[in-house]
């Protein structure tokens, strides 16, 4: 009987993991449709993220907080800062220039603009993030008001004529400028006067403004966006080497060692138990950054949110990386029409407010919140502010499958 | 049905035919048997049931991606068409295997006396190759013939099914399909063109209500912004009154959303219209008189 049980064990083990095979080719052939439920693990994403950097010594936590980079952890952006000093000398020329800088959220704008200002020192420069949507006609002069310090300036005419009489040249950068649209009839307004504004103040001013690819694409397509800026600049995507690069950077100075931890299934295979240790740590390091970069489309905040999730410190010196486990995102496939509409103008926008989503999608207050508060509970979307925004975590496959499905295109 | 006829043409004909006159060859009576005719209907059911789940595969993959959706979909009957012929060539060929002499004898009898006796069934098959070969349109396409408008649903070898925006399902003729114009509103594409038609006084400032239409098509979740958006206005008469009637013309991204797409462009302009002032209920009313 004893003797009979590791057998059976064993032929169980094997029977479940052919089963487990087979519902694996299953799954990726599609055969099955089942109703995936959407992980606990997505709506504790941040949480872990938030958690585990906190649980980091404070030189650490220094390192790898989500803001834009120190000079010495810039990693080159090249072609993107050559585009820049291209537009700002044929400006210095007297030539008609505006720049367009478009880049996803954390893919470095904002770390670039500082290493090309920092080279630039002798031009005054007024720099600013729209954090929320200026789409209105009254909204847009008391933004301008409050940034160039004036008061009253109730028409654009009176905006120029302010511009052009200043003395000295001016660079003026406009981060997030997907925050000066809403799309509903009269949205574009804001818009609109920017373009008067930007066509007959270049003299005076280099425009600088920075847009998501989403809503550049989305402009572009309703109001020709790309006939106002001369020059369009689109950030490149980080490849797996430079993300490496990135997250080993920020631990130059400090004697620390890495291991990365395998996680109990990479532990079990027989592959890798037959590998010695050093080269264990060299496929660990290797397959990490391989998913990594897969998971963050190249993007380093959301490089930057998977790492931080993983690592922690271990003897003070040895900084532990555990292996990234991936999502089941087939949960995408069984969304609603209402939820995938959601997450279109959300991803149009760049985050909304309850009171903006509730404009754009011409519902009430109380609907608006009926939509967003359970999106918001199962994990598709987070509201770090006010407003509502689509999980980093789910970012790259919602977007996929929105485009595949025609929602963005 | 139709296989079963088929069936007992091919051994009517060849038997008569074939005893007449190729005496020296072999003896249609002696190839069949009752295991034969056994083998015969199980490799039948056999085919109809492989077809059966291929189809249901190809459209469940079908409904996995949107932008292969209408073409797989319009794949389907070629594919079924093709698999029938080659299930039954290669029942007989296995089966019987009869002398080629005798195979197209049989055929030839088979066309003349199925063109007899199912003329109208033959138009509509023929009628149903044309379809398919020519493909005026596909399955998932939106259509148009005479009174009716849906999407299709399938493309049958005699006649094509159309579901209508209010979820009847109307069954088509394939002759009336190649004698009759048909509209198709996208080619195999997953949007299309909407319309939504909007009246107005005859005094209406058209280049602000231009503006306002345009405005309110790009602001619609359901928009295609890579096919242009049109505003045409005509001058129509209602009871010697004349009013103008503005057609917004604007793509859908997926024509399953066309009438969602058409109830919001209206209610967006409409609205628009009111809030501006542009237009006023007592001139709605005057319009519509």
């Amino acid at each position: 009987m004893t003797q009979n049980e590791p057998t059976q064990s064993k032929k169980k083990t094997f029977l479940s993991y052919i089963q487990a095979k087979i519902d694996l080719l299953k799954k990726l052939i599609g055969i099955v449709d089942e109703k995936t439920p959407i992980s606990f693990k997505l709506s504790e994403f941040m949480q872990e993220v938030n958690s585990s950097l906190e649980n980091l010594p404070d030189e650490y936590k220094k390192n790898y907080e989500l803001k834009p980079v120190e000079d010495k952890f810039f990693v080159n952006k090249e072609s993107e800062i050559n585009a820049l000093e291209s537009s700002f000398s044929n400006w210095m020329k007297n030539r008609f220039v505006t720049c367009a800088i478009v880049g996803q959220k954390g893919s470095g704008v904002t770390s670039t603009l500082d290493f090309f200002l920092a080279q630039h020192p002798q031009v005054e420069t007024i720099r600013v993030e729209l954090k929320e949507k200026v789409y209105t006609k009254s909204k847009y002069f008391s933004f301008f008001n409050k940034l160039l310090n004036t008061e009253g300036i109730n028409t654009n005419k009176e905006l120029i004529e302010y511009l052009n009489k200043i003395e000295n040249e001016k660079i003026i950068v406009i981060e997030n400028l997907q925050h000066m649209f809403l799309k509903k009839v009269g949205g574009f307004e804001s818009m609109e006067l920017l373009y008067e504004l930007l066509s007959y103040t270049t003299k005076k001013v280099l425009w600088i403004g920075v847009f998501t690819p989403q809503t550049w694409n989305y402009l572009d397509k309703t109001i020709s966006i790309s006939n106002y800026f001369t020059s369009e600049i689109v950030m490149q995507e980080l490849d797996s080497q430079m993300i490496k690069d990135i997250m080993l950077k920020r631990l130059e100075n400090k004697s620390t060692e890495i291991e990365f931890i395998p996680n109990e299934e990479t532990s079990k295979a027989k592959t890798f138990q037959n590998l010695d240790k050093e080269k264990q740590q060299l496929d660990l390091e290797e397959n990490y950054f391989k998913i990594l970069h897969k998971l963050s489309n190249g993007n380093i905040s959301l490089a930057q949110l998977y790492w931080i999730r993983s690592i922690s410190i271990k003897d003070k010196n040895i900084l532990t990386v555990k292996e990234i486990d991936d999502f089941d995102y087939s949960f995408i496939k069984n969304l609603s029409s209402e939820v995938l509409f959601t997450l279109q103008a959300l991803i149009l926008h760049d985050g909304l407010t309850i009171k903006d989503f509730s404009a754009v999608m011409r519902e009430s207050a109380t609907e608006s919140r009926k939509i967003l508060m359970p999106m918001l509970e199962r994990g598709l979307l987070i509201q770090p502010h006010e407003k509502f925004n689509i999980n980093p975590a789910i970012y790259k496959q919602v977007f996929d499958y929105l485009s595949s499905k025609n929602f963005i295109h | 049905m139709k296989i079963t006829i088929l069936i007992f043409f091919l051994f009517f004909t060849s038997f008569s035919y074939a005893t007449q006159k190729e005496p020296d060859s072999i003896n249609f009576l002696e190839m069949i048997s009752i295991t034969k005719i056994l083998w015969t209907l199980l490799s039948l059911v056999l085919s109809y049931i492989f077809i059966t789940l291929f189809a249901k595969v190809l459209v469940f993959f079908a409904e996995k991606s949107s932008k292969l959706r209408i073409t797989i979909k319009g794949l389907i009957p070629i594919l079924r068409i093709v698999l029938w012929s080659i299930f039954i060539v290669l029942t007989i060929k296995i089966i019987y295997n009869p002398p080629i002499n005798m195979l197209m004898t049989a055929l030839a009898s088979i066309a003349i006396a199925v063109g007899f006796a199912t003329q109208d069934l033959l138009k509509n098959m023929f009628g149903g190759i044309m379809l398919l070969f020519d493909r005026p349109f596909k399955v998932g396409d939106k259509i148009q013939i005479g009174e009716n408008y849906g999407e299709v649903l399938a493309i049958n070898l005699t006649t094509t099914r159309v579901v209508t925006p209010d979820d009847s399902v109307v069954v088509i003729p394939n002759m009336e399909l190649t004698n009759t114009s048909v509209s198709n509103s996208n080619s195999g594409e997953l949007y299309c063109q909407v319309v939504a038609k909007i009246i107005l006084p005859i005094d209406v400032n058209t280049q602000k209500v231009r503006q306002i239409a345009i405005e309110s098509a790009q602001v619609s979740k359901y928009i295609y912004l890579n096919k242009p958006i049109a505003v045409i206005f005509t001058n129509k008469i209602n009871e010697n009154k004349p009013y103008l009637e503005m057609k917004l013309k604007a793509y859908v991204m997926d024509i399953r959303y066309e009438f969602h797409f058409q109830s919001d462009m209206t209610e967006i302009v409409l609205k628009e219209l009111l809030n501006q002032s542009i237009l006023h209920k007592q001139s709605i009313e005057v319009a519509t008189k």
